[in-house]
């Protein structure tokens, strides 16, 4: 049934992928931004659009003609006459039939998208590549599962080899970055497992539990129904429960059963973490001097803030290259680089243990005191004594299960040297041509502490190398921080998947969210489980739901 | 709209074998849709009475219909006759009425027309050729049934050689001769005023067919009522009686529940009109009955009542735009069955005595004077809200009336698309 009509003003043209259309009256009509909408000429034609603005009108000029229509300025005065009220709807075109790039040629009528429209969207993307990504709202019942409609992302351009990675941007709290990062996770090992891929994913635990209990699933989904609705009693939104049960049913019948598949999942921690009760059999990961490699210790030791001078560079390298798999310690490195084993060789100029050459000798001193500085931070991941731990090891990895490295509490140098090292070992994994896994995807909060824009540093470098070779490798990495603003520009570029959440009027101002057209004021207004998404497949971004994830609602 | 367009195919098909000529698209203001000039003329009335009417009074609203009729004509082609090239107008007319339903207007009829006008028999007179050219579909003339011609949706055409009001003899008068085809300002003036009589037609057309299907309700009309009672016969052979009131009966059905406002006033009467501009808590409302008056787009007839009033003395502060002293007053026509509206009368209203007229409605005891003031409170509720429109027009015109002009208004085909009949 027809809710309205194409407009074709002077004022408001038609343009290929965005038109306005009016809305008949009637209030109880209910369509809201992020709406789909169907707009089919007589003879065929159909544009499948996204409700990205909204407007009421009247014919009333200003509010001049307000006031004095009011019986000059008297509120109480109640006319004969209501004058009509116009609503306005901005539809962003996601898909047009026949495929052409050219604007509605006639008043059509426009009516709500059902389930048959929405799986138009689908077609672009292969049944083999289609991976869940969220979904529509396509009906008024939001406790009937056929009322949220499924949204895919197009493997190839998610993952690789088409595009890859995926940003998350929104308010910590609110924007629910880290459910929506796991609920990607399910998709793609629901995805991967379907198509007989060995998948595997890596989240770093930067917060609180966020990826904690991840194995404290209900047995069945009676069980998840029950949880379902004694969370949404608990957080006072009892009304939520109809709709993330609906959602995970559709998502069930997608194939995305976090129950029934049973992923597993593996925690790695670090010694004496307090929150280890919350994981199950977690193996304890630590790092020993020769489990690195170069690239790690100039993350651990240097930061944008700190630029080590290049003779420092040169000699840590000469190091390195001098000690690494020989049995060194970090004491060991701390003793080399101290006064007292210095050997002095003329003027100024001595020479560091081992290591051939010789440094003026403020560089071996300024890199100690770097060293000591770092190791005095790192205690919990770094074997000082030893020259090996128990590093992270690409061979841990299961087939499509998850794998929770935690970093909660550890210091900024260790969680510098924790990612830069899992990362560097993962590609390094990947590359390998006898694996396990052939697939990772890396889940990292607070993308913006370790790819931030502005200078360089030496963990930002191989964070940019990751995600210009991760398509190749299929390594992809899934960032997510507060404000993509002060994400680096290569590393948000680079992410062919954007998603936004709740975030602050004056961070999507930032020209980088351009691409985001109207739908930007709407950002503000984003509830808990509501996501802007912008996939390569799809002209426009997309305004779409996900459900909760089940251990967040654990008893 | 898309039997308009149909017809138009047809027509474009006739002028083509008829030799005309495309015109050049010009868009002329004035054939846009014609509006009003301000003029006013004083003519001689008697006040019958004069009622003041709190500015919010708390009535009920009455009216459920509100009629209106648009129309764009314009110059689409030109023939040559004797050397002489004559414009050949088209024009789109519609009228319409919006019902009120819980204060939302909605529309309820709709009627259209595409009329192809020119000259027909001044040409068959300037060139014999164009006896053969007779041009498609019915011709709207003298002979009547007009509402009918309209509804069947055929193609129409009329000829401004030829009234289509009777002359004394029973025959149509003649208004261009061949030799009146050279003077080309003339022709257009002529088509032009076709028009507005065949809009004016097809208003009371659509009145009376509001009339046979509720017969109760009250209707608020655009523009004077007198112009109407002078083509009943030409709209359907019932309302022959309307002219002249030949059928007091028909007359009385028709006018009882119809007031009619009139936002350009051009008649006023000759004095006493001052006291509708007093300021004061109340709003008065002089009534007064005029003679028969024409003006260009006024009439006033002794049929009907007249009320003045300064429809927002509010906003006049505000809007600067005054073009005369009365640019804010608007009158509203009420035949006198709206007030003696008494089915003993049906019969003989029209022979009411002035001077009866006058006493009763000077009697606030009396049924008609009482009458008379709740027609007034629900005309003063209607004062708002204000219409988006011209200064002028938000001093004088109905929101409701403005909502059902701006509802038929965008169903009018453009300059361009009636041109579009010859590209």
């Amino acid at each position: 049934m027809a809710i309205g009509r194409v407009l074709i003003t002077q004022r408001e043209p038609a343009k290929p992928y965005e038109f306005w259309c009016w809305l008949q009256n009637d209030p109880s009509l209910q369509v809201e931004v992020g709406t789909v909408l169907v707009a089919e000429g007589d003879n065929g034609e159909k544009a499948l659009a996204l409700v990205e603005d909204m407007q009421s009108t009247s014919a009333a000029l200003d509010h001049l003609l307000e006031f004095y229509g009011s019986g000059y300025g008297n509120p109480n005065i109640n006319p004969p006459t209501r004058p009509a009220l116009i609503r306005l709807a901005k539809l962003r075109v996601l898909y047009r039939e026949p495929s052409t790039a050219s604007p509605p040629t006639g008043r059509w009528q426009v009516r709500f998208a059902q389930a048959a429209d929405v799986t138009l969207l689908a077609q672009r993307i292969p049944p083999q590549y289609r991976i869940l990504v969220g979904f529509l709202p396509v009906g008024s019942d939001q406790a009937d599962p056929a009322s949220w409609l499924p949204v895919f992302a197009h493997a190839q351009f998610l993952l690789g080899p088409e595009g890859a990675h995926v940003n998350i941007t929104g308010a910590t709290g609110l924007a629910t970055k880290s459910s929506y990062a796991l609920f990607l996770s399910y998709a793609v090992l629901a995805w991967s497992a379907a198509v007989g891929e060995q998948t595997a994913v890596v989240l770093f635990n930067v917060k609180r539990r966020d990826f904690l209990s991840l194995h404290g699933l209900p047995q069945d989904w009676n069980t998840a129904s029950q949880w379902i609705q004694q969370w949404a009693q608990r957080i006072g939104e009892p009304a939520l429960a109809d709709r993330v049960q609906a959602m995970w049913t559709q998502a069930i019948a997608q194939g995305v059963d976090p129950i029934g598949l049973q992923f597993p999942v593996k925690y790695f921690t670090y010694q004496g973490d307090p929150d280890v009760s919350f994981m199950q059999n977690p193996q304890i990961y630590s790092y020993g001097f020769d489990d690195l490699q170069r690239g790690d210790f100039e993350a651990a030791l240097f930061t944008a803030a700190y630029h080590p001078t290049d003779p420092q560079v040169i000699l840590l390298t000469a190091y390195l290259d001098a000690k690494l798999g020989q049995g060194t310690s970090f004491q060991t490195m701390e003793q080399d680089l101290s006064r007292q084993s210095l050997r002095r060789v003329q003027g100024n100029e001595v020479q560091v243990p081992g290591v051939p050459g010789s440094w003026m000798i403020g560089v071996p001193l300024a890199l100690g005191r770097r060293l000591t500085g770092f190791l005095s931070h790192a205690s919990h991941v770094v074997e000082r004594n030893n020259p090996n731990g128990r590093p992270f090891t690409f061979s841990a990895l299961q087939a499509n299960g998850l794998h929770v490295i935690q970093l909660y509490r550890l210091t900024e140098a260790e969680k510098r040297l924790v990612v830069n090292a899992v990362i560097r070992e993962l590609s390094q994994g990947l590359e390998q041509p006898s694996r396990q896994i052939n697939r990772v995807l890396v889940i990292a909060d607070e993308l913006n502490k370790y790819a931030p824009s502005g200078a360089m540093s030496p963990m930002k470098e191989q964070i940019i190398d990751i995600v210009a070779r991760g398509r190749d490798l299929q390594l992809t990495l899934i960032g997510a921080q507060q404000f993509a603003s002060q994400v680096d520009d290569q590393v948000y570029g680079n992410s062919e998947t954007k998603v936004v959440g709740y975030s602050d009027i004056s961070e999507v101002s930032n020209p980088i969210y351009k691409y985001l057209g109207d739908l930007r004021d709407q950002v503000p207004n984003l509830k808990k489980g509501q996501l802007i998404l912008k996939h390569p497949v799809y002209p426009s971004p997309l305004i779409i739901w996900f459900p909760t994830p089940l251990h967040e609602m654990r008893p | 709209m898309s039997i308009v367009t149909d017809r138009l195919a047809s027509l474009k098909g006739y002028l083509g074998n008829a030799g005309a000529n495309p015109l050049p698209p010009s868009d002329i203001p004035e054939e846009r849709a014609p509006d009003l000039p301000t003029a006013t003329s004083s003519s001689a009335a008697r006040e019958m009475a004069h009622v003041g009417i709190d500015p919010f009074p708390g009535a009920s609203p009455l009216f459920r219909f509100f009629v209106d009729g648009v129309q764009r004509t314009v110059p689409v082609a030109e023939v040559t006759a004797n050397n002489v090239r004559v414009p050949i107008h088209l024009s789109h007319l519609i009228v319409g009425a919006m019902e009120r339903v819980e204060r939302e207007l909605r529309p309820f009829i709709v009627q259209e027309a595409l009329v192809l006008i020119f000259p027909y028999q001044a040409l068959q007179a300037a060139d014999p050729a164009w006896s053969a050219r007779r041009p498609p579909g019915r011709e709207l003339s003298s002979s009547g049934r007009i509402y009918e011609a309209v509804k069947s949706r055929d193609l129409l055409y009329s000829d401004t050689s030829i009234t289509l009001r009777l002359g004394s003899g029973g025959r149509p008068g003649v208004l261009l001769q061949a030799g009146d085809l050279i003077r080309t300002g003339e022709v257009r003036r002529k088509a032009l005023d076709r028009a507005k009589e065949l809009l004016r037609i097809m208003e009371v057309g659509l009145v009376w067919e509001l009339r046979q299907r509720c017969p109760e309700d009250w209707i608020l009309w655009d523009g004077p009522l007198a112009p109407p009672l002078k083509y009943g016969r030409l709209v359907d052979p019932t309302l022959q009686g309307l002219e002249e009131i030949a059928r007091p009966d028909i007359a009385f059905d028709f006018l009882r529940r119809v007031i009619g406002a009139v936002k350009r006033v051009q008649i006023i009467p000759a004095g006493g009109l001052e006291v509708a501009l007093s300021s004061g808590s109340s709003l008065v409302l002089p009534i007064y009955r005029f003679g028969d008056v024409i003006e260009e787009d006024d009439a006033v007839a002794k049929e009907i009542l007249s009320a003045f009033l300064w429809l927002r003395p509010e906003l006049t502060g505000e809007i600067s735009a005054l073009w005369s002293t009365v640019s804010g007053l608007a009158r509203f026509d009420i035949p006198i069955p709206a007030v003696f509206d008494n089915p003993i009368m049906r019969d003989n209203w029209n022979t009411l005595d002035e001077n009866t007229i006058e006493a009763l409605l000077a009697n606030s005891s009396s049924t008609e004077r009482q009458r008379l003031e709740k027609l007034l409170q629900v005309i003063v509720i209607e004062r708002w809200p204000v219409p988006t429109a011209t200064a002028t027009r938000m001093l004088t015109e109905l929101f409701p009336i403005a909502e059902t002009e701006l509802w038929l208004t965008s169903q009018l085909l453009s300059v361009y698309e009636l041109r579009g009949v010859f590209s």
